[in-house]
This record gives C-alpha cells, sequence and structure tokens, in this order.
C-alpha cells in the first residue's frame, strides 16, 4: 500500500511538473507571439499606408495611359478627317479650274459690279484670285468681287 | 479504522486525476490562444508578403525625386492627378476639334457637289 501512494505521489509530482513546464513553455510562446504581433502591426500599418497610396497612383497612371492611347485614337482620326478635307478642297479646286477653262477665250460684254463697263472683253486667264481679260485698251485683272452676280455665279466664285 | 479517509490511495488517484485534468485544461486553453496568435502572425506575414510584391512593381515606377515611402507615392498621386487633368483636357480639345473638323469637311463635301452639279461636262 505504501509504495503503491509513494507510486501515486511520484506520479502526481511528475504530473505536475509536466504541466507546469507545459504552460510555462505555452506562456512563453504566447508572449513571445504577441510581441511578434505587436512588431508585425506596426510594420503592416506603414506598409499597408504605403501600398495604398501606391496602388491609388498606380491606378491615375493607368487612366493616364488610357487617356493618352484615346488621345492617340483622336489624333489620328483629327488628322484622317483634315486630310479627307484637304483631299476634297483639292477635288474641288482642280473641278473649278476645269470648269472654268472653258470661258478662256471667249469674248463677252463686261460691266463691273462697280459700274464700271469694259465693253466687250475676251477671257485670257480665270484663277481663284481673279479672271484676267483683254479689253480694247489693255488688260485688266478683275477680281471676283468686282464681277456682276450673274458672271460671278456663271464663273463659279460664289464658292 | 486502519486508514483515514484521506490516505485511501483512491481518494489520491482521484485527486490526481481532477489536478492532471484541471492542469490539462487550462494548458489546453494557453494553447489555444497560442495558436490564435500564431495564425495571426501567419496572417501578418502573408499579408506582409502579398503587399510586397506588388510593391517591389510600384517601387520601379515611383520616381525617385518623389522620394520614398507612403509620402513618396503620395506626392507621386499628386502628380499624376495633375497629369490626368492635362490628358483629359488635351482629350476634350481634340474632340472639339474633331466636332468643327466634322464640320468642315461635310460643307467642304457639299460644296464639292455643288461645284460637281454645276458642271456642265
Amino acid at each position: 500500500m505504501k509504495n503503491f501512494l509513494t507510486l501515486i505521489l511520484f506520479a502526481g509530482g511528475f504530473a505536475a511538473w509536466y504541466f507546469y513546464n507545459q504552460k510555462q513553455e505555452s506562456n512563453e510562446g504566447l508572449q513571445a507571439a504577441r510581441s511578434q504581433i505587436a512588431d508585425l502591426e506596426k510594420v503592416a500599418v506603414i506598409k499597408r499606408g504605403e501600398f495604398k497610396a501606391a496602388e491609388g497612383a498606380m491606378a491615375i497612371r493607368a487612366k493616364i495611359t488610357a487617356r493618352k492611347d484615346e488621345i492617340k485614337t483622336l489624333q489620328t482620326k483629327l488628322q484622317t478627317l483634315n486630310d479627307s478635307r484637304r483631299a476634297v478642297e483639292a477635288d474641288k479646286l482642280a473641278l473649278l479650274t476645269a470648269i472654268r477653262q472653258k470661258f478662256i477665250g471667249r469674248t463677252i460684254p463686261l460691266v463691273l459690279a462697280g459700274g464700271r463697263n469694259l465693253g466687250q472683253v475676251r477671257i485670257m486667264k480665270m484663277e481663284d484670285a481673279a479672271v484676267t481679260v483683254a479689253t480694247t485698251s489693255g488688260v485688266v485683272k478683275v477680281l471676283p468681287n468686282e464681277l456682276p452676280p450673274d458672271l460671278r455665279g456663271q464663273f463659279l466664285y460664289t464658292f | 479504522m486502519k486508514h483515514p479517509h484521506i490516505l485511501r490511495p483512491h481518494t489520491w488517484l482521484l485527486m490526481l486525476t481532477v489536478l492532471c485534468l484541471s492542469s490539462c485544461k487550462e494548458n489546453q486553453e494557453i494553447q489555444k490562444q497560442l495558436d490564435a496568435a500564431n495564425a495571426q502572425v501567419q496572417s501578418l506575414q502573408k499579408e506582409l508578403a502579398q503587399m510586397d510584391v506588388p510593391m517591389a512593381e510600384h517601387r520601379k515606377t515611383i520616381p525617385a525625386y518623389a522620394g520614398t515611402g507612403e509620402a513618396g507615392a503620395k506626392q507621386y498621386a499628386v502628380q499624376l492627378a495633375s497629369e490626368l487633368v492635362a490628358a483629359e483636357n488635351e482629350a476634350a480639345r481634340l474632340q472639339t476639334a474633331i466636332q468643327a473638323a466634322e464640320t468642315a469637311l461635310a460643307e467642304a463635301q457639299k460644296s464639292h457637289d455643288l461645284v460637281k452639279s454645276k458642271d456642265p461636262r
């Protein structure tokens, strides 16, 4: 019986030491982990702030890139439109020149819009800026706005 | 009485079992807290590692003159915001110019068609 009691006492002592030791180790581990959490939290707060600000900056940067792409597209479109307009205008000018060519050499009576009578004139040259005519007294350059309205229309100076 | 009640072996055994169980329960509780703390440490480390990967790329993009850290990133964001405003203004200006160019083209085309209609050939 005494041996049994001694065994129980020994087992009790061992168990007490074991549990105490385990508790100490766990407590130390817990303290270390809490300290590590505190340190990591400090680092995390700094990094989160930097990360958030950097993410914001990158989002703006992505928007700028998208805008720049859009600007390139718009510039190309504008260039195409301007080229098309220039081509149409050049075509129109060529057409006007071709149409006006048929009047060259014709003799017509010409009274300018201002009332000046040039008499019978022969059309020598027709340009965008002026009509050159030969009168009995010499060669006269008549500006389109000096032409009477009917001739201005006929010579296509209304465009 | 040959043995007092307190000295009976089964009483000691019972006391020992109760002591062991209570200590075990307490240790388990501490272990749970430790596990939770370790999980939190891992979670924080994971979060930091996840932030480190894109941050390494972001830091390459952020110019040195902007500075470092949160202040540098904010400074860069302010600079980019003004660039964005300028880009948006440029885009708006181009939109307006395109509208004007479309109108000019339509007018030129109309004028061209009118001249074409006057062509007797």
